[in-house]
């Protein structure tokens, strides 16, 4: 017992060597076990659901496309062979390799800067505080023809960095920037839901395509019922109405952008009602759709991303933004000189949506197909103006 | 104490070292990559201002760490602890109105008492169990993250939100920034002011007495008559306090909104800056100077050569790694440069 009282005083106050040592190799233990459960913290999934896509929650369709009134200041002489236009990229914190639209808008940038010789560089921001960051280092090299900012959450970092440098030209996907030197580019996302509405329409009817029941009714869940996913639903019913008239399409909103739980309920529900088809426009919550489709054994529509893989038998196919496009674009504009601010709605012409079948097992009969070509051309040449709202 | 530093400095030493040996493996030039290091964090008066705010919450969540640790218990809480903090701070800055700067500063004592809170309870759950203490913290960081973001999702999103964000706060509430072109805000003064602050309560009190006492030897401390649960209780107390400030001063500073998964792992980083820092409230200066300089530098690494930015991770990397196992540096040194010298010692 005196010991112990000794003890404590000599470390205090007389600093024992001996003592010391002691101490440190003791604490060198705690740290080395602190590491291994920081990496075992450190290797659970991350949570910071930072909401990476709400489904296509940004793009606003029902907003008229504001023609780009002023062209910008910028140069327009064409780039001499020999010194490549340089372009940089700000993907989203997300990073590559998040098989989304920053590996989309990769694959993008990366094959037309091959085709127009152009040279690109990016960064990929370890949080959202570093999209500022990059974007104004990028700016103020003044090198870069274009500044590409991947993704809605670079909204407010872009609105504050863009002012700072008027004659730099900057673009961002997936969501609104009301600056003259941006240009925003969006989807019309309710022209691919038509296409998947015919699809849907005519397969609810054919019971040879795998996982199809009797019944004429197909569903349409979406993250929250607003404007924005209304023209989803809007313009997947309306492509099904128009190639069956008596089909019945169920509607229902999960109420937010995060909820698979609450969506595999409504996508059941739905599926008990007779749906053998539904589409999902419901951000994360989507993967609840599948889920029930998995569940049922029916049939689901993905949206954003090619999402066919995730149930290859209980996937119709996926309706595509395409940020690829969007970048390859945007690169072949600036080239041309042809960019031009603004807000920018990629619709099936531009090839800024889409819809595919490819990695499901579900084979979509060509009888099909040739209703979907024919509807896109009609919509392509501007004969057939898709839905955006709900009767 | 002064020995110790010394080791701190050898393992940063260390880890440019084999970084530089790395960066080489993979075809790269070492001199290039680090000047590019340097130059974008102390190259300019913007990259100097980029490296202190980057500095700035590590010093707060450093310093947590640090100080817990003085008494023996191990805060590695202090992610959750920061994003509720934050989260709070943002919340009072949009919704309560205050008038001019009051806003600011309620806003910060409510980020502090709310990441004091999430550090109490672990620590009054845990009792006399510092063992427990270390996996509660842990484990309240999900459940601080997870209740931010369940709050901001289904109650808090601006208005017409599309991303997963709160909406701007007052501007009364906001931390001016030194210069609108740099992140730096004013922060980094409540950051110093923290550090002495600390150092004071360690080292110039009763109470940072009995706590530095009973982290050395909390049993002969008990004997002396210290109350060991109520010193390690109150530590873990300000402990969070810190953390809290430290979200407080990245949301009103940084983003003056609260953006969901705002934190790179600052918590995190924080534990790494005070070990670093061998807990000692003026180290966590240099320490937490180095990591912000390493991730402003990281980033014009990232944007004039052709590396990944993941080589600043690597780097940090080794050098907790010499920290933690100082015997492989005092081996490695003691064989190739001094053989002789161990065995005087001896």
């Amino acid at each position: 017992m005196q010991r112990v009282n000794t003890v404590q005083f000599n470390l205090l106050i007389q600093s024992n060597r001996k003592k010391k040592k002691m101490i440190r190799k003791h604490s060198t233990v705690k740290l080395l076990l602190i590491i291994a459960l920081l990496m075992a913290g450190c290797t659970a999934p991350s949570a910071t659901p930072v909401a990476e896509s709400p489904a296509s929650a940004t793009e606003a369709p029902t907003a008229a496309p504001a023609e780009p009134t002023a062209a910008p200041a910028e140069a327009t002489s064409a780039p001499t062979a020999a010194e490549a236009v340089k372009v940089a990229v700000v993907f989203a914190s997300s990073g590559l390799g998040d098989k989304s639209f920053n590996d989309s808008l990769y694959a993008g940038v990366d094959q037309a800067s091959k085709d127009l010789n152009i040279t690109w560089k990016y960064a990929e921001p370890n949080s959202d505080s570093e999209y500022e960051v990059y974007l104004r280092q990028f700016a103020q090299s003044g090198d870069y023809k274009l500044i590409i900012s991947n993704g809605f959450s670079q909204g407010s970092s872009l609105e504050k960095v863009a002012p700072e440098f008027p004659d730099q030209n900057f673009m961002i996907v997936d969501t609104e920037v009301d600056q003259p030197n941006v240009a925003s580019y969006g989807y019309k996302s309710e022209e691919a839901a038509y296409l998947a509405g015919i699809v849907a329409g005519l397969a609810t009817k054919d019971t040879s395509i795998p996982n199809i029941n009797d019944q004429n009714v197909i569903g349409f869940v979406g993250g929250m019922d607003i404007p924005l996913i209304q023209a989803f639903a809007a313009g997947f019913k309306g492509g099904a109405l128009s190639v069956n008239p008596d089909v019945t399409v169920l509607i229902s909103y999960v109420g937010s952008w995060a909820d698979p739980a609450k969506a595999k309920e409504l996508a059941l529900s739905q599926f008990q009602q007779g749906a053998d088809v539904v589409y999902q426009v419901a951000s994360q919550g989507g993967l609840g759709v599948i889920e029930g489709a998995k569940q049922s054994g029916y049939l689901a529509i993905g949206q954003d991303d090619n999402q066919n893989a995730l149930a290859p038998d209980n996937m119709l196919l996926s309706v595509l933004k395409r940020i690829d496009n969007t970048g390859a674009l945007a690169l072949k504009e600036t080239v041309d000189g042809t960019w031009q601010p603004g807000v920018h709605n990629l619709g099936l012409a531009e090839g800024g949506v889409d819809i595919t079948n490819e990695d499901s097992n579900v084979k979509i009969p060509d009888s099909i197909m040739a209703e979907v070509e024919k509807a896109r051309q009609s919509i392509i040449s501007g004969e057939l103006t898709v839905p955006t709202t709900l009767q | 104490m002064k020995s110790d530093m010394v080791g701190s400095i050898m393992a940063v030493i260390a880890s440019f070292v084999v970084g530089a040996i790395i960066v080489a493996i993979f075809g790269y030039s070492p001199l290039a990559a680090y000047q590019a290091l340097i130059q974008g964090a102390f190259g300019s008066w913007y990259s100097l201002s980029q490296t202190l705010a980057n500095a700035t919450p590590l010093i707060f969540t450093g310093l947590a760490v640090a100080l817990a640790f003085r008494g023996g218990v191990f805060n590695i809480g202090g992610e959750g602890q920061l994003y509720l903090g934050g989260f709070v701070a943002a919340l009072v800055g949009i919704y309560l109105h205050l008038p001019g700067k009051l806003s600011l500063m309620v806003a910060l004592v409510a980020a502090a008492a709310v990441g004091a809170l999430w550090a109490l309870i672990p620590a009054v759950l845990t009792g006399h169990n510092p063992a427990i203490l270390v996996v509660m913290t842990i484990m309240m960081n999900p459940i601080g993250t997870s209740l931010a973001d369940y709050l901001l999702r289904y109650h808090f999103l601006g208005p017409g939100a599309t991303t997963f964000e709160t909406a701007p706060v007052e501007a009364g509430a906001v931390l001016p920034r030194i210069s609108t072109q740099s992140q730096l805000s004013f922060g980094i003064f409540l950051a110093l002011a923290a550090i002495i602050l600390v150092h004071y309560l360690l080292f110039h009190t009763a109470w940072g007495f009995e706590l530095r006492s009973i982290g050395y030897n909390q049993l002969a401390s008990r004997y002396a008559g210290m109350r060991v649960f109520k010193n390690t209780s109150l530590a873990m107390l300000v402990s969070g306090a810190l953390s809290g400030l430290a979200g407080a001063v990245v949301i009103l500073g940084i983003y003056q909104r609260f953006v969901g998964g705002f934190s790179p792992g600052y918590g995190w980083d924080g534990i790494a800056v005070a070990l670093l820092a061998r807990n000692s409230p003026f180290a966590v200066i240099l320490t937490a100077g180095l990591f912000g300089a390493l991730r402003a530098g990281g980033i014009n690494l990232n944007l004039t050569t052709n590396l990944p930015i993941d080589l600043i991770d690597v780097l940090l990397g080794l050098a907790i790694c010499f920290v933690a196992a100082p015997d492989i540096l005092k081996y490695l040194t003691s064989r190739a440069w001094i053989p002789l010298r161990r065995k005087s010692v001896d």
